[in-house]
């Protein structure tokens, strides 16, 4: 099973600048799956044990408006098979 | 004979079947998955001279291959097999920061790909990749590894660099060997 926190962007420069912010949560990037839909093919990926140190950098040094983004809770490869997919609320 | 290769993935099937007919076996029948394994078997038969057929069987399939000569020495591209090469430590040559963050995603992919490269090969400055302190593409290359991938990193560009000691995964390689491996795969993805 796989699980796993997700932001998706508006723009491609908010995706880059957002990897580069949360380094320290060592967030990875990964192409947008396929059951999400955003404007910008880059999405930064959290893992769940880093979620709260990643929103708390975000929130505190982020300039992005909830606008600029959205924010996923993902589970893969459970028993029901297909990948649930949950939209949460933005981080601020 | 019949060999049973149900359950095998591209490029086992072809190696099995040809083994058995250049050793000049005759009624050489295999049990396959699916038709990317039947379409790969009949290009073998068609390059060897021993014609394949296919019927179904079961949920699988069934691949007999004609009675005669066997072709000798016949060039049989390993169908399917694929490598990709880095000689940027990016995609594309433009804007090094996005460039940087798609090959990052690109290897990303490749790891999670149910069909992953024979080889991931870098060269010139895309031996940074495999020696840069990105954790992720470490990671990622080392998942591909153990999926089967080989990664083979120019030494001489290494070398160049001064960055020997800082790989992090995959083989010190040369000419040679990177060569060979694209000469031995049917494609060779440049990225």
């Amino acid at each position: 099973m796989d699980e796993y926190y997700l932001l998706t962007f508006e723009s491609t420069h908010a995706a880059i600048s957002t990897e580069k912010l949360l380094k320290p949560a060592e967030v990875t990037i990964m192409p947008v799956p396929r059951f999400i839909s955003a404007s910008c093919g880059i999405s930064v990926r959290i893992r769940p044990d880093k979620k709260e140190y990643a929103e708390e950098i975000f929130r505190e040094n982020s300039r992005l408006t909830p606008d600029d983004y959205a924010y996923y809770h993902i589970i893969r490869g459970g028993a029901a098979g297909e990948p649930s997919c949950d939209r949460l609320e933005p981080i601020k | 004979m019949r060999i049973d290769a149900g359950g095998k993935q591209c490029p086992i099937p072809v190696i099995m079947a040809k083994k058995e007919l250049e050793a000049g076996e005759q009624d050489v029948e295999i049990i396959v998955d699916g038709p990317t394994q039947v379409g790969n078997l009949e290009r073998l038969g068609d390059a060897l001279g021993r014609k394949a057929t296919s019927e179904a069987f079961g949920d699988k399939f069934l691949v007999k291959f004609a009675n005669g000569e066997t072709i000798k020495g016949a060039q049989v591209a390993e169908a399917d097999t694929y490598a990709v090469f880095f000689n940027t430590n990016a995609i594309g040559t433009n804007e090094s920061e996005l460039g940087g963050n798609l090959a990052k995603m690109a290897i990303f992919t490749l790891s999670e790909s149910e069909r992953v490269p024979s080889y991931v090969l870098f060269m010139n400055e895309g031996v940074k990749l495999p020696a840069g302190d990105e954790p992720q593409i470490v990671e990622n290359l080392n998942t591909l590894i153990e999926k089967g991938t080989q990664v083979l990193v120019c030494g001489t560009c290494l070398n160049f660099y001064g960055i020997k000691d800082d790989l992090k995964v995959g083989t010190v390689s040369n000419m040679y060997d990177i060569l060979g491996a694209m000469q031995e795969v049917s494609k060779v993805i440049k990225l």
